[in-house]
């Protein structure tokens, strides 16, 4: 049974009304004029104090009685053939409980230096250290390639000599698999639109009055959350098995446990209390869950494998890197007729290095043609990273469509404005962020500013997309005592899904977010989101919301009954039933709780699809970044000093954690665009700065004045109308920079990090 | 892993000095030699822990400076007697690495780390310094590397902001042996690798260095200092400049001491601008000439011949800050 309901939608100071209808038992939602206490305010973290007094415990911080510490043996070498392995002297050292290989047959392959080769379980992580020293091999070296030119050359050695099936996780958007074809190391490519014929295309391009063409590069960027991947894995006598996982996804985990080890579901338990930071790699029991597992299961004993930051960088998953050919085609007046784009990129032995989302959905265009491909090279795997493609994407596009601009004489922003104009959201921004950072005030003529020290404005668009699954199922209990707790089993990654969890609970039943216990990060606890494609928020908050609807509901009932009443004549105030016939009468949430027979409500609530027989929802997070910096001429050092962000996420629900995310989306984007890289010997193979001190990541120092405006978009597609921010925020940072540093200085950085170096070597091509 | 190791921690250095054994070491702070035990890249019987004495902890203006080598890099960037008497060894003590390290890291320590090039600091590599055959960096990523001094096997650069102030500010070690308290001249203590390939200063196994003397009348002179990185948040140099010296009454250089730091594998001193500048007349014309003339005897290698031009704008602007002049570059 469907009910109907009115409900205001759009931006705040533009809203209409329109009729929904929506299933019987979940409540109205959120909208334009709902006042709420709680949701869309500044709330704290329910854990802050927790983590940072350190009574938080990580999987890192785990210690079981018995537990034993793994590591891996890794190759130092990046390709070749191991088809013989020694354990035994390994075996022999006391206190070493278990050594495996990290493969079951020989030979087995080595196709990047820091790839596993076999793992230990010991007393304690030194004996387990001293162990790998024991182990010996048997192995010839092959001839190897590290980078796209080297291996898309003519006779290039293979990375894979077999047809690679492209893995995806939680992660990555585009999880089909297409019939893509694997020549040489070159996997693609992928054609968009795939009937597009590129002739007919390049001869429409030639003919646009305006065309632009260039290259633009981006390098790769690892992993470096805070806490490094791993588990500890308890295999207890009962074949059932437990799982403290740094984890985005805890069923994810689970699910490739069970599979693995031919286990039910039910026998596998993963949990993540506290979680230090994932960025998209995050996800499924990866190699080093797997071989915890069997050293567990081999041992008897709780196993620990947390692998330590050179594994990190090594062998987790980076951002692809990127080689991207870029043509616009345009009017004399500036409207977009063209875009074209030939993307090559490397993921290592991975995949995943397409980079054409931003040149899809962002901009009008008459015609588009896409050739995007994966370069596998001895290198590292890549991984989903925060917007996958999409910061390597924007970071060309937004300067394509800068210098577009610059060759049409028309301002940046302007560009932008006339070739978005059906999106009312990316034009609301626009003004917003212009007013607000300033925009008027730049320098109108790139590169004009007297003096070594120069000053430059930029601006870049992001493009992201709602995206939500099913399923999900959300808890809610009271007790006798009032006691109110919400139950999932989604993880909180830091985003601080937690909090708002308790902040929905406490609004929908008038009670405060710190009365709420927030039981999450436990598979036992019902099905939550993994939390990849900014969808935590957006897939768990209406499951949460309509459970505690539910359960007040089942209160209103309880209430009416102590009230001799009807539920209709029972009204709710704050956390109060009254009797709507005589205000006098009303009961605490206490008093009715009191009166609940047995010993609690319990209800659940499942995250379903957004409201039916609507007209279509907007399902693209839109964003826009001003960035402002400095760029010193003479030693080539950018300093940025100011970032305005201006993102749509649909109805915000923690607009501290929001910001927040937001905050941290634009700092890594700094620290994409001007300090990190991953840089392989090139005679080697061998990563030399897989550290923290020599991949250089963005500290304190380095973050400018950060504001963001968050736009409340209500679209009342379900009872929360959350959408995500995890990703949005990190995709234009790097391209308004270097937009930003081209308005300075006058000279195109197409290359990413933006280092000194290659600042001062553009100012001095410039100068000749 | 750590191999065991016996672990002293002496009250005195008269003790410090007996403790010394075969194959031991002295820590201060600790920051560079644990990250070398833990990588492996090192190992000893025993460790002496030479932060418990205190006479080591000091800083005395009475007459000349004169700073302990237990002094902690905080402490230095601190001091008001040394930034009113050398202002450029306290702006480099303030650029070094973090707050954290800064409390912990000494100036001995800081004088006499190891080399920070990746190739060293990796167990993967047996590269020159650690006694293998080849410098890896020569050949391959070479960006934070040497542009002078790199033509002997080995190319890294001395990674000490303070071993840059202080050989421009023509410092002397007092180093405590056996037999006697012996003083070296900074700008004598470093190898080059043409010298020593493995061991880059002349403090021997078992000595302690005891403290750093600036003579009075190095002392108040002008002081330039610039350390230009990557990130601003704790990271190494990718240049750094120290120039001390003075205009005199006709308005010309007198006596300029220009020392680079991340340029060499030791501090290394701009010998020819020095004698160039002197007696010349202070303004942005003839600046720009000595500037225009400097640095073609460097030898960059493939990634890192940026390093030039960044130190000839640095040597630029320190010459115009020197001279009161407002620099053009």
């Amino acid at each position: 049974m469907n009910k109907k309901e009115k409900v205001s939608v759009g931006l705040p100071d533009n809203l209409r009304e329109i009729i929904i209808e929506i299933p019987e038992d979940e409540p109205k939602p959120w909208d334009g004029k709902s006042e709420l206490n709680y949701i869309g305010k500044r709330v704290k973290r329910i854990d802050g104090i927790d983590k940072t007094t350190g009574k938080a415990k990580y999987t890192f911080d785990v210690k079981i009685p018995g537990m034993l510490y793994a590591k891996f043996l890794r190759s130092d070498f990046p390709a070749g053939t191991i088809s013989e392995i020694d354990l035994s002297k390994a075996q022999k050292l006391k206190g070493v409980y278990s050594v495996l290989p990290a493969q079951d047959d020989l030979p087995l392959i080595i196709r990047y230096a820091g790839q596993e080769i076999a793992a230990v379980a010991a007393e304690t992580a030194e004996i387990a250290e001293t162990a790998l020293q024991q182990i010996t091999f048997k192995h010839t070296t092959s001839d190897f390639v590290l980078s796209v030119e080297d291996a898309i050359r003519e006779n290039a050695p293979l990375v894979y000599q077999t047809t690679v099936k492209e893995k995806t996780t939680e992660g990555d958007l585009d999880s089909s698999e297409s019939s893509v074809v694997q020549e040489g190391n070159i996997r693609g490519p992928k054609i968009f639109p795939e009937d597009e014929n590129a002739e007919k295309f390049d001869d429409y391009l030639r003919n646009c009055e305006v065309i632009h063409t260039a290259e633009y590069r981006t390098q790769v960027q690892t992993h470096s959350a805070m806490e490094t991947h791993g588990v500890v894995v308890e295999w207890g006598s009962d074949d059932k098995v437990k799982v403290w996982a740094s984890t985005q996804g805890t069923f994810s985990v689970r699910n490739d446990i069970a599979d693995y080890f031919k286990l039910k579901y039910n026998d596998v338990r993963v949990i993540t209390e506290f979680m230090g930071g994932g960025f998209g790699a995050k996800f499924g029991a990866g190699l080093y869950g797997i071989m915890a597992a069997k050293l567990s299961r081999a041992t008897g004993k709780p196993v620990r494998l947390m692998l330590d930051r050179k594994g990190e960088h090594l062998s987790v998953g980076n951002r692809p890197d990127s080689l991207q050919k870029l043509s616009i085609g345009t009017t004399k007046e500036g409207k977009i007729k063209a875009l074209k784009l030939i993307s090559l990129g490397t993921g290592g032995v991975g995949t995943g290095a397409g980079t054409s989302g931003p040149i899809k959905n962002i901009y009008d265009y008459e015609k588009i043609y896409v050739e995007e491909s994966d370069v596998f090279i001895n290198a590292g795997p890549a991984a989903a990273f925060r917007a996958p493609g999409h910061p390597q994407g924007a970071f060309a596009l937004e300067q394509a469509i800068d210098e577009m601009a610059h060759k049409l004489g028309i301002d940046p922003l302007e560009f932008r404005r006339i070739n978005t104009t059906g999106n009312y959201i990316r034009q609301t921004q626009y003004v917003l962020g212009a007013e607000k950072f300033g925009w008027d005030k730049r320098n109108q003529v790139p590169g004009s500013i007297k003096g070594p020290i120069k000053r430059g404005f930029g601006v870049a668009n992001s493009v992201w997309y709602y995206i939500y699954n099913k399923g999900f199922v959300a808890t809610v209990t009271i007790n006798r005592r009032g006691e109110v707790q919400v139950i999932n089993g989604v993880q909180d990654i830091g985003g601080g899904i937690g909090t708002v969890l308790a902040m929905i609970v406490a609004e929908e039943l008038g009670l405060e977010p710190d009365q709420i216990t927030v039981k999450i990060g436990d598979t036992d606890n019902g099905f939550g989101p993994a939390s990849g494609g900014s969808q935590t928020t957006a897939g768990i908050t209406p499951a949460v919301r309509n459970a505690a609807y539910k359960a007040k509901i089942r209160m209103i009932e309880l209430a009416a009954s102590i009230l001799g009443k009807t539920t209709d004549k029972v009204t709710m105030e704050g956390s109060r039933f009254s009797d709507g016939d005589d205000i006098s009468k009303s009961l605490s949430f206490q008093q009715v709780a009191a009166k609940i027979p047995g010993d609690e409500i319990r209800v659940t609530a499942e995250r379903r699809s957004d409201n039916l027989g609507r007209e279509e929802i907007k399902t693209t997070i839109d964003g826009v970044q001003f960035a402002d910096v400095t760029v010193d001429t003479g030693t080539g050092v950018v300093k940025v000093n100011r970032i305005v962000a201006v993102h749509d996420c649909g109805r915000p629900m923690d607009r501290l954690t929001l910001e927040s995310q937001i905050n941290g989306g634009i700092i890594q984007g700094i620290s994409y665009a001007l300090y990190e890289n991953r840089i392989l010997d090139r005679n080697t193979g061998i990563m030399v700065n897989p550290n923290l001190e020599m991949y250089k990541i963005a500290g304190a120092r380095d973050v400018p004045q950060i504001e963001t405006i968050i736009m409340d978009f209500n679209q009342a597609m379900n009872s929360t109308g959350a959408m995500g921010i995890g990703e949005p925020a990190t995709i234009p940072t790097s391209a308004a920079i270097a937009n930003a540093v081209f308005n300075a200085i006058g000279v195109r950085l197409r290359s990413l990090p933006i280092t000194p170096d290659k600042i001062l070597a553009a100012l001095e091509e410039q100068s000749k | 892993m750590i191999k065991d190791f016996e672990y002293y921690l002496p009250k005195a250095t008269e003790q410090a000095l007996t403790l010394f054994s075969k194959n031991s070491a002295y820590k201060a702070g600790g920051i560079d030699l644990l990250d070398l035990l833990k990588e492996n890249i090192v190992s000893y019987d025993s460790i002496i822990n030479l932060s418990g004495i205190d006479s080591l902890d000091f800083i005395d203006t009475e007459i000349d400076l004169k700073i302990g080598a237990g002094v902690s890099i905080q402490k230095i960037a601190d001091s008001q007697p040394i930034q009113k008497y050398c202002p450029a060894l306290s702006e480099s003590a303030s650029e070094i690495a973090t707050p954290h390290i800064r409390n912990i890291a000494t100036l001995g320590g800081n004088l006499c780390q190891k080399p920070r090039c990746w190739y060293f600091r990796s167990k993967d590599f047996d590269c020159s310094r650690k006694g293998g055959k080849v410098c890896f960096a020569i050949d391959g990523e070479n960006k934070y590397h040497s542009i002078y001094g790199n033509q002997d096997g080995c190319a890294f650069v001395n990674p000490s902001g303070m071993a840059t102030v202080l050989t421009a500010l023509n410092a002397r070690l007092q180093i405590l042996t056996k037999k006697e308290i012996k003083t070296i001249n900074l700008r004598d203590f470093y190898y080059l690798p043409a010298e020593k390939l493995t061991c880059e200063h002349k403090l021997n196994d078992g000595e302690i260095l005891l403290s750093v003397t600036v003579e009075k009348e190095n002392l108040l002179r002008k002081n330039y200092y610039c350390k230009i990185k990557e990130k601003q948040s704790s990271d190494w140099p990718i240049a750094e400049i120290c120039i001390i010296g003075g205009i005199n009454s006709l308005g010309n250089f007198e006596n300029v001491s220009i020392v680079l730091g991340s340029a060499a594998p030791i501090p290394w001193r701009m010998i020819k601008e020095e004698k160039k500048l002197e007696g010349l007349q202070a303004t942005t014309k003839y600046i720009g000439n000595v500037v225009e003339s400097s640095f073609s005897d460097a030898n960059p290698l493939r990634d890192n011949a940026y390093k030039v031009k960044l130190f000839r704008t640095l040597l630029y602007r320190g010459l115009c800050s020197i001279a009161g002049l407002e620099s053009e570059r």
